[in-house]
C-alpha cells in the first residue's frame, strides 16, 4: 500500500527562529514511487562519454557518489530508495563535442530519477536536464543529480524546468570539486510548476570553483523553494550564486543561501547576491542569505535587493514612451532571455524560449 | 610562515571586582512555584502582579529551550538564584548608599557621569534599584523616572499594568517568561507630550553576586512628541559559576516622538546574556537603537521595532566583540506593520581568540506595509583563525510596493593595511587596535562622548597583545 511520507527538506546548515518558518520545507511523498521517464538525446552519443563501467572501479564510484550530499538533504534518499541512477561519465582529458541533453518528465504516478555525472581529471562536459510534462496526467516528480568533478576538470549543468502549472517538482542536486575542478550550473524556472530546488557543492579540492546563475519566474499561487548550500572546504576555494527573477500573483519564493567556509579554507571567496522584482499584490518573498565562517583568510559577501523597480529604470522607460507595466514585463522577460542565451542546446533553447512566450504572452509587448 | 604571538588574558580589573556579599535577603536557589510566591511576597506584589508570575512560571516549564542559537547546557536554573536584595532600600541621594555600594558606582564612574552628563541615574546592584535620581529641571518638565516597584504600586501604577509585558509577552519564548515570573527591579520612565529631554537618562546594572540572576525590567513610555535618549549600561565580576541575565526593555514610542536606547553591555564572561527589548513605535515616530555587545558568556540579544504606525522608523547601530570563551550572538528584528514605514540596521561584529560572534537579523514586511524601505547592512571582521563569525539574516517581504535592500561581508584585517600603518611608525598592536577601533566607528560616533571613550577602551582592552 502507498503511503505519503512527510519529510524535511531544503534545511538551513545553521537555524534561526522557527516562526519565520524558513529553517526548512515539509515535504510530502508517495512511498513506492516509480522511475521517471528519462529520455537521452541521440544526437548527443559521443565517444568521450561512457555509460557505465562493470569494474571494480565502478563500484567504488558509486560508493562516491553515495556519499555526495544533495541540497534537500539526506531525508530526502527514501524518495530516490528505489531509482537506478542513470550514469555518465567524461573520459579523462576529454571533451564531448556536444552537450549531453536529457529529457525529464513524471508519470501518471508519482516518480523519481537519478543522474550521476562524473568527470574524470582533466575532462569537460556539459550536461542539459530539460524537465517537461508529457501528458495531462503527470504528478509528482522528483529528480535528483549528483556529480562529482575530479581534479582539473569542468562540468556545467544546465536546468530548464517548466512542468504543468501546479505539478510539484523535487530537483535535488549535490556535488564535489577535487583541486581546480569546476562546476557551472545554470537554472531555469519558468513559471510553471511547485517547485523545491535543493543545491550543495563540497569544494573539497584547492582552487575548485561554483558558479550558479539561476533566473525564474514564480506566478499565480506557484512555489519556488531553493536552498543553496556552498562549503568552501579547500584552500582558495571560490563561488559565485546569482539568483534574479520576478515574483507575480500570488507566488511565494524562499531563497536560502549559505556559503559556508570551513576552517582551512585559508584564501576563499564566496559571493552570493539576489535580484528579486516583486509584481503581485499577494507575493510572498522570503530570502535567508548565510555567510558561515570558520576561517580568518577569506572574503565572503552577500547582496540582495528586493522590491519594485526603482525609479531611474521606471524614468529611463518612461523617457521612451514605456509606461510601468509595460516596463515592468520587459524586465521579467529580459531577466530569464538573459539565461536562455546562455543554453548550450539549440532544442533546449528553443523549448525555453517557447515556454517564455507562453507564460508571458499576456504581458508581452 | 607567520608565527602567533601569545595572548594575554584581558585585564578586565576596571570591572572585576568583588563586593563581599553582605545581602539583606537572598532567596535559594532554583525555580519553583514556592520561590516565585516567595519572591512576590517579598516584593509585596498586588495581586495581578502575583498570579502573572505564576502564570509565566508555567509558561516557562513548558516551552523548549531554544535549539537554534548558541548552546546554553552550562545554565542550570535549579543553580541560579533569582533574588538577591542588597543590605539597603532604594536612596535619592548619593551620599545615603552603602559606602561598599558606593564605592562600587564610583569606581564604574556613574556619579562622575551624573554629574556631568546626565539628566537622571538609575542604579541597580543586584535585584534592587539601591539609587534613583532624575534633576529637578526634568522632573518639573512632569518627566517620571522612577524604579519599576514604585511605579508598579504608586500613581503609575494603571499606566504599569496596561503595558508591562504586553509588548513581550511571557509566551514569546523561555526566558520571556522567565523573566515574567521572577522580575525585579529596573526602571520606568514616562515622557509626556512634546516634551524633549535634552540630556540622557542613565540606568546602571551591576550583578555582584554569584550564581545570581538579574531579571530588571525596563519600561519607557515616550509621549506624542516627545524626545528622549536612555542609556543602560551592565557589567559584572567574573565567577566561576554561571551567572544570569534575563532582563526585559518594553518602549512605546509615541506619534511623532523619537527615542534613543544606547547600550554598552559588558557583562563578565561567566554570563548568560538572555534580555529581551522591544519597541512599539506609533505614526510618525522614530525608535533609534544603539548597541555595544562586549561582555557575557553566552548572548541572544535582538532588540525588536514593531513599526506600527504610518511612516514608523527604526535604526539599528550594533558592535558585537566577542574574544576567548564567548558565544555572542546578538542581531536585530524588525516589523513593518503600516505604509511608509522605514529602518535601517547597521552592525559590525569582530571574533578573536576563538570567539564566536552571529549577526541574526529579520526584517519582515507585512502586507500592508505600502512603500516600506529596508535596509541591512552587517561587516564581520575575523582576527584569527580560532574564531567564526556568522551572518544569518532574513528578509519576509509580502507585498511588492516595498524596497529592501541587504548586503553582508565577512573578512579580515588587511595585511596592507597593517603595513601601512606600520611604516608610519605604529605598533602592530596599535595598528590593529586602530583599524578595528575606525571598523567600529560607526557605533562609537552615535555616543554621547563619555560612552564613545569607554566603547574604545574596551576595543582598545580586547585588542591587547591580540597580534598574531
Amino acid at each position: 500500500m502507498k503511503e505519503t511520507v512527510n519529510i524535511k527538506i531544503n534545511q538551513l546548515p545553521s537555524k534561526t527562529w522557527h516562526w519565520l518558518k524558513l529553517n526548512e520545507t515539509n515535504f510530502a511523498w508517495t512511498d513506492e514511487a516509480q522511475g521517471c521517464t528519462i529520455v537521452k538525446k541521440e544526437s548527443t552519443e559521443n565517444e568521450a562519454l561512457s555509460g557505465g563501467k562493470e569494474t571494480a572501479e565502478a563500484l567504488a564510484d558509486i560508493k562516491a557518489f553515495e556519499a555526495v550530499e544533495t541540497g534537500a538533504g539526506r531525508q530526502a534518499d527514501c524518495v530516490f530508495k528505489a531509482v537506478a541512477p542513470e550514469r555518465i561519465t567524461a573520459a579523462a582529458g576529454r571533451e564531448p563535442e556536444n552537450p549531453v541533453v536529457y529529457e525529464i518528465s513524471g508519470t501518471d504516478t508519482a516518480s523519481a530519477g537519478m543522474l550521476d555525472i562524473y568527470a574524470e581529471e582533466n575532462s569537460r562536459i556539459t550536461v542539459v536536464e530539460r524537465f517537461t510534462k508529457k501528458t495531462p496526467e503527470d504528478t509528482n516528480l522528483a529528480f535528483r543529480t549528483r556529480m562529482i568533478a575530479a581534479k582539473n576538470s569542468k562540468i556545467r549543468l544546465v536546468q530548464v524546468i517548466a512542468l504543468g502549472e501546479e505539478q510539484p517538482l523535487l530537483s535535488d542536486t549535490g556535488c564535489v570539486c577535487d583541486e581546480n575542478a569546476q562546476v557551472e550550473l545554470l537554472q531555469l524556472f519558468i513559471g510553471k510548476g511547485h517547485v523545491y530546488n535543493g543545491v550543495r557543492t563540497d569544494l573539497k579540492g584547492e582552487r575548485a570553483d561554483f558558479q550558479v546563475q539561476t533566473g525564474y519566474l514564480v506566478q499565480n499561487t506557484q512555489l519556488l523553494d531553493i536552498n543553496y548550500i556552498v562549503n568552501h572546504i579547500g584552500k582558495k576555494t571560490t563561488s559565485n550564486v546569482t539568483a534574479d527573477g520576478t515574483l507575480k500573483d500570488a507566488a511565494h519564493k524562499v531563497f536560502r543561501g549559505s556559503i559556508d567556509f570551513k576552517r582551512g579554507a585559508s584564501g576563499a571567496k564566496g559571493t552570493e547576491s539576489e535580484q528579486v522584482l516583486l509584481l503581485g499584490d499577494d507575493v510572498i518573498n522570503q530570502t535567508i542569505p548565510l555567510i558561515l565562517c570558520a576561517e580568518e583568510d577569506v572574503e565572503g559577501n552577500h547582496g540582495a535587493a528586493i522590491g519594485e523597480l526603482d525609479e531611474e529604470t521606471l524614468l529611463y522607460f518612461a523617457a521612451r514612451g514605456i509606461d510601468k507595466k509595460h516596463a515592468e514585463d520587459i524586465m521579467t522577460r529580459a531577466k530569464l532571455e538573459l539565461l536562455t542565451h546562455k543554453i548550450d542546446d539549440e532544442e533546449t533553447k528553443e523549448f525555453a524560449e517557447e515556454q517564455l512566450s507562453e507564460v508571458l504572452t499576456d504581458d508581452s509587448l | 610562515m607567520k608565527e602567533k604571538s601569545y595572548v594575554e588574558d584581558i585585564d578586565r580589573s576596571v570591572y572585576d571586582f568583588k563586593d563581599d556579599e553582605k545581602d539583606a535577603y537572598k532567596l535559594q536557589a532554583g525555580l519553583t512555584p514556592e520561590i516565585v510566591e516567595k519572591l512576590s511576597k517579598e516584593k509585596n506584589d498586588p495581586v495581578w502582579m502575583q498570579n502573572f508570575r505564576l502564570q509565566a512560571l508555567q509558561i516557562y516549564n513548558e516551552m523548549p529551550v531554544p535549539d537554534w542559537g548558541p548552546s546554553i547546557e552550562g545554565l542550570d536554573m535549579a543553580n541560579i538564584v533569582t533574588y538577591v536584595r542588597p543590605n539597603t532600600n532604594m536612596k535619592a541621594k548619593w551620599s545615603d548608599v552603602p559606602e561598599d555600594i558606593k564605592n562600587t558606582f564610583e569606581r564604574l564612574g556613574i556619579p562622575q557621569a551624573e554629574r556631568k552628563s546626565l539628566a537622571g541615574v538609575g542604579a541597580q546592584y543586584d535585584s534592587e534599584l539601591v539609587y534613583h535620581n532624575v534633576r529637578e529641571e526634568v522632573a518639573a518638565q512632569g518627566v517620571v523616572y522612577t524604579d519599576m516597584e514604585s511605579a508598579l504600586k504608586g500613581e503609575y501604577a494603571d499606566m504599569v499594568q496596561k503595558h508591562f509585558m504586553k509588548l513581550v509577552k511571557p509566551n514569546d519564548h523561555k526566558f520571556a517568561a522567565l523573566h515574567g515570573a521572577v522580575w525585579s527591579g529596573g526602571s520606568f520612565v514616562y515622557v509626556p507630550k512634546g516634551v524633549s529631554v535634552e540630556i540622557p537618562l542613565q540606568s546602571y546594572f551591576r550583578l555582584n553576586a554569584p550564581g545570581a540572576g538579574q531579571f530588571e525590567h525596563t519600561l519607557i513610555i515616550v509621549d506624542e512628541g516627545a524626545d528622549l535618549h536612555f542609556i543602560e549600561g551592565c557589567s559584572a565580576p567574573k565567577y566561576n559559576v554561571a551567572n544570569l541575565h534575563a532582563g526585559c526593555v518594553e518602549l512605546f514610542v509615541g506619534k511623532n516622538a523619537r527615542l534613543r536606547y544606547s547600550t554598552i553591555e559588558n557583562w563578565s564572561k561567566n554570563m548568560y546574556n538572555l534580555n529581551t527589548k522591544r519597541a512599539l513605535v506609533e505614526e510618525g515616530g522614530t525608535i533609534e537603537w544603539v548597541s555595544g555587545s562586549f561582555g557575557s558568556h553566552v548572548s541572544y540579544l535582538y532588540p525588536m521595532s514593531i513599526l506600527k504606525g504610518k511612516g514608523a522608523k527604526m535604526e539599528f547601530t550594533g558592535i558585537t566583540f566577542a574574544g576567548k570563551g564567548q558565544n555572542l550572538d546578538t542581531g536585530a528584528k524588525v516589523v513593518h506593520s503600516a505604509p511608509d514605514t522605514s529602518s535601517y540596521i547597521n552592525t559590525k561584529s569582530i571574533s578573536k581568540d576563538g570567539g564566536i560572534s552571529t549577526f541574526r537579523s529579520c526584517v519582515v514586511v507585512a502586507k500592508n506595509a505600502k512603500n516600506a524601505k529596508s535596509s541591512v547592512s552587517c561587516q564581520s571582521l575575523m582576527l584569527d583563525a580560532i574564531s567564526r563569525s556568522d551572518t544569518i539574516p532574513a528578509m519576509d517581504i509580502r507585498t511588492k510596493d516595498a524596497n529592501v535592500g541587504h548586503e553582508a561581508q565577512i573578512g579580515s584585517i588587511s595585511d596592507e593595511a597593517v603595513f601601512y600603518l606600520m611604516s608610519r611608525g605604529m605598533s602592530e598592536e596599535d595598528a590593529r587596535a586602530c583599524i578595528v577601533s575606525g571598523f567600529a566607528d560607526n557605533v562609537s560616533k552615535e555616543l554621547p562622548l563619555e560612552y564613545a571613550v569607554e566603547m574604545n577602551n574596551l576595543i582598545r582592552l580586547e585588542m591587547k597583545g591580540s597580534i598574531g
